[in-house]
């Protein structure tokens, strides 16, 4: 208990720390006081800069990650799977077939690129699902539908690009994942469903620790199985959506930060899980946004990139360290 | 509490796994369901703890039809040890034990109190803060028969309760299954392969044999005689008195 404790406080504050980084640091390095100008009188000059720019862009990357965590730490749970993320569910080969129909068959419908990736994901997310039920909704179906479904996703998407190669001007950053083109809009419109899914998320803690004994030791001790699978399912499907709408294809983040979160805590316990791997999720997707901006000055590089780059050698180096003997 | 079955069947697509079946089991009653691999006792006991659904035929609970019981309301009636019980490597024992009172709503004091007590009467409480991924496959499967038993049954179902068992607990085990029924009032039916140790436990005997139940009878002075004639049948063995109330095994020639 007091691990958890300690490991969620401290990851907490790295994260507000990184947040406020992420608004003082950029092609304009800012003061701390003009940091501290934005949540105080966000109408004088440069906070009002910085609060159209940086902040929009921070508190998405923020929810996004921790929604992306969320639905990962969801899926691993739901199907008894380590390996299980956003993607499982084709929420990234939903949204990217989606988003890349829009902007390379319409582009004249760009500006509703955002709809359009969160219903493909939607979509995706129920055609698995459909695809998987056989009278009960087995983890293991689900998974294999999930993966030949995405299979199909990602050829279609390949397809596209390759056949429309004179067009791709922001392709690039979509498909890898990044915040570059936020806006207050994409944050007002995406609110609503981050609320919702990250709300929900922590009444499913102990359905999700009953459902995580498997489909038999789940009913005899009293869960109607299916429906809470089907409802964990919808929120991760909502929290993963939401995020990739305004993000891009970020699903990586959904596998790490659950697997981070875990080791850091040495507890697989559902509520302490979630919220710290929401909180681990924001931390890195604030950090790879940090990086990606400032790192190559003038030059962006996209979240995407540094997250999986920079995710996956910190989880390493945590597996590397774990003790003999210690599960 | 005690339980009716009458006219059950159960398919698996076109296959018939039990047909037929008709059986009671009395208040308070130890019932032992024992049978060749594969016969459907498993099943059977799946279908009384409204795990899988009957197509054909009722089972009632006090009268009262299985079917109609929401899964919360079932859990607060009955518990089963499943034969392979899973439970991630990582969770405490205690942490496990914790969402046996899924059903109860939430009262920890009680709820501490009640898993103290189930831990303690199945020998598991020095395992308490143990993960699960650590302990021996006997170990866990007392703490999934301490998990069954803070469900507090009215109806408790064991499949294979004695399988990876030490000796100990099987010595124990009918002076155990006797004081449980008689402290908590509650019926108990287990599959047991071991016809040794369902002479000693149970006070009556099931036994089925393709898809029907062919033996039925009450654990009294003739039981070994017609469970004799059962095992003859079904499994070509053959068993002897061995004196006390006991038996031992013989292959037939």
């Amino acid at each position: 208990m007091k691990r958890i404790l300690t490991v969620t406080f401290l990851m907490t504050g790295v994260m507000i720390f990184t947040f406020l980084l992420s608004l003082k640091c950029g092609v304009l390095t800012a003061s701390w006081h003009d940091v501290w100008l934005i949540f105080t009188a966000p109408e004088t000059f440069p906070a009002f800069i910085l609060r159209e720019l940086r902040l929009v862009r921070a508190v998405l990357a923020l929810l996004s990650g921790a929604a992306l965590a969320v639905s990962g730490t969801i899926l691993q749970k739901v199907l008894h799977n380590d390996l299980a993320s956003p993607d499982i569910l084709g929420v990234s080969g939903g949204a990217g077939c989606a988003g890349l129909t829009l902007m390379l068959l319409c582009p004249q419908y760009s500006a509703f690129l955002n709809t359009a990736t969160f219903a493909g994901a939607m979509f995706s997310a129920v055609l698995i699902a459909l695809a998987a039920w056989k009278r009960t909704l087995s983890p293991i179906r689900l998974i294999l539908a999930g993966v030949a479904l995405s299979a199909l996703f990602s050829t279609a998407c390949g397809a596209m690009i390759l056949l429309n190669s004179d067009k791709l001007t922001g392709v690039m950053e979509f498909t890898l994942g990044g915040f570059s083109r936020c806006t207050m809009d994409d944050l007002n419109a995406a609110l609503p469903f981050f609320a919702a899914s990250l709300l929900l998320a922590p009444l499913l803690a102990t359905r999700l620790d009953v459902l995580s004994l498997g489909r038999d030791e789940a009913a005899a001790v009293g869960m109607p199985v299916e429906l809470n699978r089907l409802a964990a399912l919808a929120v991760a499907a909502l929290a993963a959506s939401t995020a990739v709408s305004v993000a891009g294809l970020l699903g990586f983040a959904g596998l790490i930060a659950p697997h981070i979160a875990g080791k850091l805590l040495n507890t697989r316990r559902t509520m302490p899980l979630l919220l710290l791997s929401a909180v681990t999720g924001a931390e890195i997707t604030l950090a790879a946004d940090l990086a990606g901006r400032t790192l190559f000055m003038p030059r962006e590089v996209p979240c995407g990139l540094f997250l999986s780059a920079f995710g996956a050698l910190f989880f390493l180096i945590l597996l590397l360290q774990e003790k003999e003997g210690e599960l | 509490m005690n339980i009716a079955i009458r006219d059950l069947s159960f398919f698996r697509g076109e296959r018939a796994i039990l047909q037929n079946i008709n059986a009671d089991f009395a208040d308070r009653s130890i019932t032992a369901l024992t049978g060749g691999n594969g016969c459907g006792k498993s099943t059977l006991l799946k279908l009384i703890a409204g795990l899988l659904k009957y197509q054909q035929g009722s089972i009632t609970l006090n009268g009262r039809e299985l079917n109609s019981f929401s899964p919360r309301q079932l859990a607060r009636k009955r518990a089963i040890l499943l034969q392979n019980p899973y439970a991630p490597p990582e969770m405490k024992v205690k942490e496990l034990l914790r969402l046996s009172r899924y059903a109860f709503g939430n009262n920890s004091k009680y709820d501490h109190k009640i898993i103290s007590q189930a831990l303690n009467d199945t020998g598991c409480t020095k395992l308490a803060e143990r993960k699960t991924g650590t302990l021996s496959g006997g170990e866990l499967r007392k703490v999934f028969l301490a998990m069954a038993l803070a469900q507090e049954p009215e109806v408790l179902l064991l499949d294979e309760v004695e399988a990876g068992m030490d000796a100990g607990f099987c010595c124990q085990l009918p002076e155990f299954l006797r004081q449980l029924v008689a402290q908590r009032n509650l019926s108990v039916v287990m599959v047991m392969h071991d016809l040794d140790l369902a002479l000693h436990c149970a006070t009556d005997i099931l036994g089925i044999a393709d898809r029907h139940i062919t033996l039925q009878t009450a654990n009294n002075k003739d039981a070994i005689d017609q469970l004799n004639k059962f095992v003859n049948g079904t499994m070509c063995i053959s068993l002897e008195r061995d004196g006390s109330i006991g038996a031992k095994l013989n292959y037939l020639k």
